[in-house]
């Protein structure tokens, strides 16, 4: 992903509290969100959180080199690796959720890493929303980002939920796009 | 009645902040539902909190002593030396009627009465602020079976009279609604969590209900528990609105 394309995001981010929503697709989604992390651990050296919901421990390991960002850099609450029959405990790095878990033992488990990190999480990132809405109504899911961006501008920790682009935009997809402060298409940014 | 200017009530952050982090001296609190549910968690951090904060505490239980450290043991927060130093009390319901010379099933309205001027005495001389009944429901057994209906209401007069917090626990499936027991009913206490278990497709989770605080209906929001030794965790429920 060439670092340029992320610069809309990055500027997004660069006011405490902000909240960007990402619309990409293809191999330019795993490659943004690698960037990002990348970015925000590595160069910036913050610390954040990594909602997973589509890739397991060893491929988030590997596709975003965990193993290269900052010590405690970043926590990733992985609902997909127990479903996978890994036989995974929770670590340093990964804090593993049945899937579909709920809605609520996310929350609290960011609560919980924010609760443990005190002063020190400065960022969230979702991925995705795509994934999410297979399990959840749209109901639910609107519920579930009230709660989750109201809680994050308390502290005011920047938010970027990524959501793969289809034919149409679904309509959570659509609310929490007007909702947040900004949206970035990554494939408009790219042919920019 | 004075506002306690505690900032930690529970020791649960969601629990304390909705509740805005205060109780009054002398509130009596009602935790009822299944077992299982996270009523005896809360009602230990209560304690917990207490004496964290110089407060001495009693837990009132039908364990003995020794299997109640076990279990309290399971907790980050719970220090064994609380116990050994006088500051937190462990008092079997057992202890007592023995105190009152008479066997549990036996007991009548005149020995209930002697219970309650025991239990009082007994908070007053170990100059206790925070006291757990847990489980209450042999108490309330043994009120039905006495026809005390006035007992909780002396016993608020004594917990305002010395500033005491209270809260009772009662292990229950059902619902306990005003006329369900004559001896104990939500409207006797100032605050009244309902905790129950819910499956959500193949999720089961535990939820926490205020029912009432300060005198006033709560709004019905729900709240789900995640509870480990480490401590209690809350999240909002997030209902499961019909699609329009």
């Amino acid at each position: 992903m060439p670092g340029k394309d992320l610069d809309p995001i990055k500027k997004a981010l660069k006011d405490p509290g902000s909240q960007v929503f990402v619309r990409a697709s293809g191999g330019g989604y795993i490659k943004a969100i690698s960037g990002l992390v990348d970015d925000l651990c590595g160069k910036g050296g913050r610390r954040g959180i990594l909602i997973s919901t589509q890739w397991s421990a060893n491929a988030i390991s590997r596709r975003l080199a965990i193993t290269k960002l900052p010590k405690n850099s970043l926590r990733v609450v992985d609902t997909v690796s127990l479903t996978m029959g890994s036989g995974l405990e929770n670590n340093e790095v990964f804090r593993f959720l049945p899937t579909p878990a709920s809605l609520e033992s996310i929350l609290m488990e960011v609560e919980r890493i924010i609760g443990s990190k005190k002063g020190e999480i400065s960022f969230l990132i979702v991925d995705s929303l795509s994934y999410l809405s297979k399990y959840y109504s749209k109901g639910q899911l609107s519920e579930f980002f009230q709660f989750l961006l109201n809680r994050m501008v308390e502290d005011e920790m920047n938010v970027i939920i990524f959501d793969q682009m289809a034919q149409t935009h679904s309509p959570i997809s659509q609310e929490l796009s007007s909702i947040m402060d900004r949206t970035v298409d990554l494939e408009k940014e790219g042919k920019k | 009645m004075d506002e306690l200017t505690e900032k930690s009530i529970f020791g649960v952050e969601k629990l304390d902040n909705l509740t805005l982090g205060k109780v009054l001296p002398g509130s009596m609190g009602l935790f009822y539902g299944p077992s299982g549910t996270g009523k005896s968690s809360i009602g230990y951090h209560f304690i917990f909190e207490g004496v964290g904060s110089g407060q001495n505490s009693i837990i009132i239980t039908n364990e003995p002593a020794k299997g109640m450290i076990g279990k309290l043991s399971n907790f980050k927060h719970f220090k064994e030396q609380w116990v050994e130093e006088g500051y937190m009390s462990l008092f079997p319901i057992q202890d007592l009627m023995g105190l009152v010379g008479v066997r549990f099933e036996e007991a009548g309205g005149s020995d209930i009465d002697l219970l309650f001027r025991i239990l009082v005495r007994s908070i007053e001389d170990l100059e206790v602020k925070r006291v757990v009944i847990d489980p209450g429901n042999p108490l309330v057994t043994l009120l039905e079976r006495g026809n005390r209906v006035f007992f909780f209401q002396r016993l608020k007069e004594e917990l305002v009279r010395r500033g005491i917090s209270l809260v009772f626990i009662v292990d229950t499936s059902t619902p306990l609604d005003d006329g369900i027991s004559k001896v104990i009913a939500p409207y006797m206490f100032d605050y009244v969590l309902r905790f129950n278990r819910e499956k959500d497709h193949s999720i089961s989770m535990n939820i926490l209900t205020i029912e009432k605080w300060g005198g006033t209906n709560h709004p019905p929001n729900d709240y789900v528990l995640d509870i480990s030794g480490d401590g209690v965790m809350m999240a909002p429920r997030i209902r499961r609105l019909e699609e329009g």
